[in-house]
């Protein structure tokens, strides 16, 4: 199995629709630590939470989720950790 | 409450009364004056509430409840629950190493003060996060919580390897041990928690 990981681009998709941190949070119903964590890679949202993401920023999951084939190291812009 | 409590200890306003002394020494020597302490405290405060505060208490608990509710009940910092479980630990080992006389009232006062602590931190663990009624649905908590767990649990395996090395070459200190790996027990979770909230609180 190849050594797979989760990267975002939810940064450049809030950022593209003038939302902050805690205003994305308040939409999706979570906390801007989540936001934060999620964005950063530390933590992997559930499907609900991305559908959720994907809803309010007038996207598709595919578009801000997407499959990094290689490791490149807990320094890498984008990791998984769930 | 302490105030009481303590001068329940120390005086023992009990001892005063005809045959109490007595009724004491047929009982093994227990301190029957801090459990009634505690009774006429209870019975004392229900009162108190049921006669004079009984309408305002309905409001407040109302209140409480609503904040409870929307996460406005913050939980006390974990520098101040640390001073406290440390505090009543370092009360706990006092009274395992003071002589006999004093022990049992030091015990008496530190041991429970230390397990309802510990009880809070341990609370932590199982519901992280800000408020004291946190939101299960909260996909961030459960996270951490994960971390935690796995945290606490690789340091309780570690505090009973150390407690089992410390039965078989030191056992007169095990009595000595057991309140310290509980409090590291509970301490290595918290720091966890503190390391992912603050990375998580950090401006991305």
């Amino acid at each position: 199995m190849a050594d797979e990981q989760l990267g975002n681009r939810l940064k450049q998709w809030r950022a593209a629709k003038n939302l902050t941190q805690a205003d994305l949070a308040e939409l999706v119903g979570v906390s801007r630590k989540t936001i934060n964590t999620v964005e950063n890679g530390v933590f992997v949202p559930s499907a609900l939470l991305a559908l959720k993401l994907a809803r309010q920023l007038g996207t598709s999951v595919e578009s801000i989720f997407f499959l990094l084939p290689e490791r490149r190291g807990r320094s890498a812009s984008a990791i998984t950790a769930a | 409450m302490l105030a009481g409590f303590l001068f329940f200890l120390f005086y023992r306003p009990f001892a005063h009364l005809p045959g109490f002394q007595s009724f004491e020494e047929r009982h093994g020597g227990y301190n029957f004056d801090v459990g009634a302490f505690f009774v006429i405290w209870i019975i004392g405060k229900s009162l108190y509430l049921y006669f004079f505060r009984r309408g305002r208490g309905a409001a407040e608990r109302a209140a409480l409840r609503d904040a409870l509710r929307h996460g406005r009940v913050k939980r006390m910092p974990l520098a101040a629950r640390w001073l406290f479980i440390l505090s009543f630990l370092g009360l706990v080992i006092l009274g395992w190493s003071a002589p006999p006389p004093h022990r049992t009232s030091i015990l008496v006062l530190g041991v429970p003060l230390f397990l309802l602590f510990c009880a809070v931190e341990l609370n932590l663990v199982v519901h992280p996060g800000e408020t004291l009624l946190p939101d299960p649905r909260d996909e961030l908590l459960a996270f951490f919580k994960s971390r935690m767990m796995q945290a606490g649990y690789v340091a309780a395996i570690a505090a009973l390897a150390a407690l089992y090395l410390a039965y078989l070459f030191a056992p007169a200190y095990i009595g000595l041990l057991l309140p310290l790996v509980l409090a590291a027990c509970l301490l290595v979770p918290s720091l966890v928690y503190i390391r992912l909230d603050r990375r998580a609180a950090a401006d991305g």
